[in-house]
């Protein structure tokens, strides 16, 4: 029997050096290329035709002319959905944006579509309006018109449960590609911060992971040192932030840094994780600091709950992190860093997540659509007929558990 | 011309004067006429409010018009109008007191539409609309009795929020006074302008916090006008303006298209559901709007902006393409902008179903 091929659609392209998506498509080309045949979309803004490779790890690259990300993502997604079904059996698309043309796709050929729909991404405010309302209705678009969907935490999977009535599957993020780096005498010097003890936080300046909240806990904190790390210089927000914050000799605040190397010998190094993010989903950054063992102080959203499996420990607002830091002894801290990396090791690695596409890659190929968790008697028909022939409780949902 | 205008605009002052007279005494009185709208579920205002917008508007004109003679010969021109007019303000006055059945009120308004169209103000010729030019006499009588009951009651269904009846009247009686300028129907002028003054008062006390409704008898009225006075002035552009039909036919599309687009929708709606089309509900245009969390006085800007646009393109569009496109156009408008309002509040209702999940978990 020939392989079947997959086309992943939708990632910045590889060999990874991006986001989430582009190590997780690394990770599973490195799982699955053995039994399929794997081809991968690649955006040619980001990588200039002398690093363009043909093949990586026996994956076929094409590459496309367009960015992957921003309003150029739409011609992106849909063009390389075009391509792929000249050759494809399976279409894993990371992304929601090329949701346009998946009705075409599932009415008129028989490929298998697999959608990852990312987090919440119609609800982020760095997305201007007309953008948003897109992403809404392709969202909407891709999860009726396709085989199966991916969503990367319970909590989303519970909102397409209600939005859809059908049921996600949960395949969050690998974190074992982050390592435990010790800072050698070189890094001292260049962060003289490493010596002490401090807090770390990790991420985009954008108002949606509450950096203003952290610094405003920390400004009030001078006992205890806090470092960020982030693209402060990308926006009024970051600068306005910069310079308000500077001049606290607790607080230190860094540009990104590119070494893996050395951001891995900063997380290493730190004392707590500070995770502000408050966007939908799994954030790989949380799970990363959860494969490095560090203890976790996180924003109070379901997302961040669930990923850690509500085991770190929560603020909702300036205050509570101040009080929070303030009550945190070390055996507390010990407990739940031991619990954070207990829980990445068990659910966080890259063999675990390209399994879990394996398996729904074979089981899509096998099976006609997606569960239904209402009966199909609640969408025939309206309520009052139900509640007139007194079935009216064939339109409650079943139990997820009942359906997996 | 001139003189015209003069005379137009000094009715228009008088009517003015008596309204800003007849408005603070008729807000006083309303509650002992028990002319008031109580609120309901479906009612987006708290306290009961005074529904005689049409009732004062309608007796400032009849005031103004004792006092004009070029009003008075118009009115005895076109008897038969007028009775229709009156007749339904009437019918929409006890309609807003006594709750007439829709069965009724239907068949007075076909009456109406009889009584006029008889009378010589019907469509004779669709000026190439769909291919069509000269009616068959059953066609003008059918077509113009179906239109002026259509426009009439969609007209009485899209007055909901503050301001939005009121304007889109406005808006068209001036439209109306353009047109019939043109056909030297220039008596007619001081009747519009006479209108508009009064909807002018009407607006300043229905915008905002709105202390006074236009009832039935005003949005009754005002559809009822706006498809007859159509109509005659497509009559008077065929007898010797004849260029000017496809131009006049097309703008009164345009501002017929939002109101009778947005009922047939809703009745659609409803009777998909299995209800009567008639029942009432919170599914128009404006309440889609409102529920988007905007504020009375934009949703009304934002209806009227489109309302002002689509008949501006339309006259722009008749340039470049024929007139059935230009009303295919004007109903793709109007289904457009209905859709991404749903979109919209769609979105904003599961925007905030996820800001809510995301911190009230169980």
């Amino acid at each position: 029997m020939s392989r079947k091929k997959i086309a992943i659609i939708g990632t910045v392209g590889l060999p990874a050096c991006y986001g989430g998506f582009e190590t997780l498509t690394d990770h599973l080309v490195e799982g699955m290329n053995e039994r399929f045949q794997v081809s991968v979309y690649c955006s040619g803004k980001k990588y200039p035709k002398a690093q363009r490779k043909s093949h990586y790890k026996g994956a076929r690259l094409f590459f496309l002319p367009f960015k992957a990300n921003g309003i150029q993502s739409i011609l992106y997604d849909c063009i390389s959905i075009l391509h792929a079904l000249f050759y494809a059996d399976v279409l894993l698309i990371l992304g929601v944006s090329g949701g346009i043309l998946l009705p075409f796709v599932k009415l008129f050929t028989r490929k298998k579509i697999i959608v990852s729909i990312d987090g919440i991404e119609w609800k982020r405010n760095k997305w201007s309006k007309a953008a948003r309302l897109y992403l809404w209705v392709a969202e909407w678009l891709a999860v009726k018109f396709s085989h199966a969907d991916i969503a990367d935490n319970e909590s989303i999977q519970n909102y397409t449960a209600i939005r859809y009535k059908t049921l996600s599957n949960i395949i969050e993020y690998g974190a074992n590609h982050a390592k435990r780096e010790t800072a050698t005498a070189e890094d001292r010097e260049k962060y003289p911060f490493l010596k002490k003890i401090y807090a770390l936080k990790v991420c985009r300046i954008e108002p949606e992971n509450n950096i203003h909240v952290v610094l405003q806990a920390f400004s009030q904190l001078s006992n205890y040192h806090i470092v960020i790390v982030g693209n402060w210089n990308n926006s009024d927000y970051g600068r306005d932030l910069r310079t308000q914050y500077e001049i606290f000799p607790n607080i230190t605040l860094l540009d990104p840094i590119y070494d893996q190397r050395m951001l891995d010998v900063i997380r290493s190094c730190s004392f707590v994780y500070i995770h502000g993010h408050s966007a939908g989903g799994t954030n790989p950054s949380l799970v990363e600091a959860m494969f490095l063992g560090l203890p976790v102080i996180s924003f109070d959203v379901s997302y961040n709950r669930t990923t850690t499996e509500e085991k770190a420990l929560f603020f909702k607002n300036a205050d509570d992190l101040i009080q929070t830091v303030r009550n945190a002894r070390l055996p507390v801290l010990q407990q739940v860093a031991a619990n954070m990396k207990n829980i990445a090791d068990r659910r966080y690695t890259w063999q675990v997540i390209a399994q879990r596409y394996e398996y729904l890659v074979n089981q899509v190929l096998r099976s006609k659509g997606k569960v239904a968790l209402a009966s199909s008697l609640s969408q025939d028909l309206r309520r009052s007929q139900l509640l007139q022939w007194e079935v009216a409780h064939f339109q409650t949902p079943t139990y997820f558990y009942e359906k997996n | 011309m001139n003189i015209n205008i003069t005379g137009a605009v000094a009715t228009a002052a008088i009517t003015v004067i008596i309204a800003r007279v007849l408005f603070p005494l008729f807000i006083r009185w309303s509650p002992a006429l028990r002319l008031v709208d109580a609120p309901n579920d479906r009612k987006l205002h708290r306290k009961p409010i005074p529904a005689i917008g049409g009732l004062v508007i309608g007796l400032s004109v009849i005031l103004t018009t004792i006092i004009s003679p070029v009003m008075l010969n118009i009115v005895t021109e076109y008897s038969p109008l007028i009775i229709a007019m009156l007749v339904l303000l009437v019918i929409g006055v006890l309609d807003d007191r006594l709750n007439i059945s829709p069965y009724l009120r239907l068949a007075i308004q076909f009456g109406c539409a009889v009584l006029v169209a008889y009378n010589d103000i019907r469509l004779y010729s669709l000026h190439g609309l769909l291919g069509i030019y000269i009616l068959p006499v059953w066609a003008q009588y059918s077509l113009t009795i179906l239109i002026m009951v259509g426009v009439t009651n969609a007209f009485n269904l899209i007055d909901g929020i503050d301001g939005l009846a009121g304007s889109m009247a406005l808006f068209n009686v001036l439209a109306l006074s353009i047109m019939s300028s043109m056909v030297g129907l220039t008596g007619w002028n001081y009747i519009l302008f006479s209108f508009s003054a009064a909807l002018l008062v009407f607006l300043k006390y229905n915008a905002k916090q709105a202390r006074i409704f236009m009832g039935d008898g005003g949005s009754l009225v005002f559809g009822f006008f706006l498809a007859a006075m159509g109509i005659l002035l497509i009559r008077k552009a065929e007898a010797g303006f004849a260029s000017y039909g496809p131009w006049f036919i097309i703008s009164l599309t345009g501002m017929c298209m939002i109101a009778v687009v947005d009922t047939l929708r809703v009745f659609y709606s409803r009777i998909r559901k299995g209800r009567s089309p008639f029942s009432a509900d919170k599914s128009h245009l404006h309440h889609w709007l409102i529920r988007n969390h905007l504020p009375h006085l934009q949703a009304t800007r934002m209806i009227i902006t489109l309302h002002v646009l689509m008949v501006l393109f339309s006259i722009g569009a008749l340039y470049l393409m024929p007139i059935s496109w230009v009303l295919v156009l004007q109903v793709i408008a109007v289904v457009a902008f209905t859709s991404i309002i749903q979109i919209n509040t769609n979105f904003h209702r599961w925007y905030r179903f996820i800001k809510r999940s995301e911190t009230h978990y169980s």
